[in-house]
């Protein structure tokens, strides 16, 4: 139903931007092609996407393709659709429906579909040529399984003569969507973004909320549904001075379960990196340490507690089950080391090696236990046009 | 052999010098009626990231830009925003894609911005200071 809603609002827009004249529409896009070799027998989240053996070719194979018309100099029309590879196929959706009106040069109120801007990169963790990795930490951006949402935002933008600031507050509720291997949904987002831009670089603090958010999960061929209301809480820094680049960041998920969960709780969980660059003409060395860890154990099904989708008259849990053993769920640190080479002003490649240490017994980011740890390489194409 | 030799190192510095001459440098300029008459580097830097939108008077700016890849926009960047034309693509790509920006409008060269620039009282440009004329009028001078 909601797919069907979010057909006719895009069906909606595309005929309202069709209705202008050629001189009022523009297209734009952006594109990313790679490949990932390395440890991938067992499955991990990385970013949004779920990069396993099967998708080594697919994974961060993303285009997006924007079309914005604008009806008036006050108010535009703007439709992004997205495609882009998952593990088990290609998958096209509006990542972004809008339409925006500018109340005045600083501030400007948008309707429709937008992406849920929980960290710092959030709302184009999906254009590869705007950062420096292949994708981003996947410490931090698997915390947050919602893509994007329904509603609307402010942007209001204050100038100062050495910082400007950009406040952003957005509501709306989240509707079905495929993340993370889980379909995820929330029945209202809320949020407010505070940033502070300078000539060098930027600082950003966010506090999201996701009540009511539902993530289904086919275990063993069972879809089971961990039903739950999410605060996120994160500060970002990019910072760059001369040829040195700096961006860290940092979140924390808390997360309150409901009564319909399937489950019974699953781990808080705290992630960060710090990345470190330094340009050289067009190439871009650089490194990341990242981390993750969950602020207390995650116990998932105590003992009498009925399987998913099987009735308690026939079986119940003889005690805790708890997954992973030690119920310690994305415990893990991660290096990379990789170099951005832009070869020409809209196109760069990118090419990265990583190392993922799971904690003793915890799975990091798999989706099984992976062992002591994992090594990827990863290759990517990135271009705008 | 000898001769085609001797005539690339004669000829191709030519060349080079000749190129270097032709090109006399930028300067940036706006409507004559426009009030302002000098403007910082650091402003320019900000009306051309999208940061400074309205002229003092609270008119909304309009700044016009080269073809991307131009020698022109390659030298403007280095010398006012300071980055290189990947990282302003890189850039442009964050704030396109979110609606949070709308970059600098692309014009075809020097001819078609000072065209726009006398039309148009909110116009912003730069181009090569031997194509001045009282069309238009120069704020700053690239240096």
């Amino acid at each position: 139903m909601n797919r069907m809603t979010g057909c006719f609002s895009m069906a909606a827009l595309l005929t309202l931007a069709s209705g202008f004249s050629s001189a009022d529409v523009e297209f734009s896009g952006f594109a990313s092609a790679g490949v990932v070799a390395g440890d991938l027998d067992v499955p991990l989240l990385s970013g949004r996407d779920v990069i396993g053996e099967s998708s080594s070719f697919g994974a961060d194979n993303t285009i997006g393709v924007q079309v914005a018309a604008n009806v008036n100099d006050d108010t535009s029309v703007k439709v992004q659709l997205l495609g882009k590879g998952t593990v088990d196929s290609y998958s096209i959706s509006a990542q972004w429906a809008y339409i925006s009106y500018a109340v005045s040069p600083s501030v400007s109120v948008r309707m429709g579909r937008m992406s849920f801007p929980a960290v710092l990169f959030s709302e184009y963790q999906e254009i590869g040529i705007s950062y420096p990795w292949v994708r981003n930490p996947m410490e931090v951006y698997s915390v947050v399984p919602l893509a994007t949402y329904s509603g609307m935002d402010i942007l209001y933008a204050i100038e100062g003569d050495n910082v400007s600031w950009a406040i952003q507050p957005f509501i709306g509720s989240s509707p079905s969507v495929k993340a993370l291997g889980a379909v995820g949904s929330a029945e209202l987002a809320f949020g407010i973004t505070a940033m502070a831009n300078t000539d060098n670089g930027k600082l950003s603090v966010t506090v999201a909320n996701a009540n009511e958010g539902n993530f289904t999960f086919n275990l063993g061929g069972i879809d089971a549904t961990l039903s739950m209301d999410l605060t996120y809480i994160s500060a970002g820094i990019e910072y760059e001075f001369n040829n040195l680049l700096l961006i860290s960041e940092v979140v924390k998920k808390d997360i309150r379960n409901n009564s319909k969960s399937d489950f019974t709780s699953i781990s808080d969980m705290v992630g960060y990196y710090l990345m470190l660059g330094y340009r050289v003409g067009d190439f871009l060395p650089h490194f990341t340490y990242a981390g993750s860890k969950s602020d207390h154990g995650s116990a998932v099904l105590p003992a009498g507690s009925a399987l998913p989708g099987v009735p308690a008259s026939v079986y119940t849990t003889p005690a805790d089950m708890i997954i992973p053993s030690n119920g310690e769920l994305f415990l893990q640190k991660s290096y990379t080391l990789g170099v951005r080479y832009d070869f020409s002003s809209q196109s760069a490649f990118k090419l990265e090696y990583q190392k993922i240490i799971p904690d003793d017994e915890s799975w990091g980011v798999y989706f099984a236990d992976p062992g002591d740890s994992t090594n990827i390489l990863s290759f990517a194409v990135d271009v705008v046009f | 052999m000898k001769k085609s030799i001797v005539s690339i190192f004669i000829v191709f510095p030519l060349l080079v010098l000749g190129s270097l001459s032709s090109y006399a440098g930028l300067v940036v300029v706006v409507h004559p009626a426009n009030s302002m008459q000098a403007i910082s580097k650091e402003d320019l830097k900000r009306i051309y990231l999208s940061k400074k939108k309205e002229f003092s008077d609270g008119s909304l700016i309009a700044p016009l830009d080269h073809p991307k890849d131009s020698e022109a926009k390659k030298v403007f960047y280095k010398k006012v925003v300071g980055k290189s034309l990947s990282q302003v693509s890189s850039y442009w790509s964050r704030l396109i894609f979110t609606g949070k920006g709308v970059p600098p409008r692309v014009m075809r060269g020097d001819e078609e911005i000072k065209v726009w620039v006398a039309a148009h009282p909110e116009g912003i440009g730069y181009i090569d200071k031997k194509n001045i004329d009282d069309s238009i009028k120069v704020i700053l001078n690239i240096k």
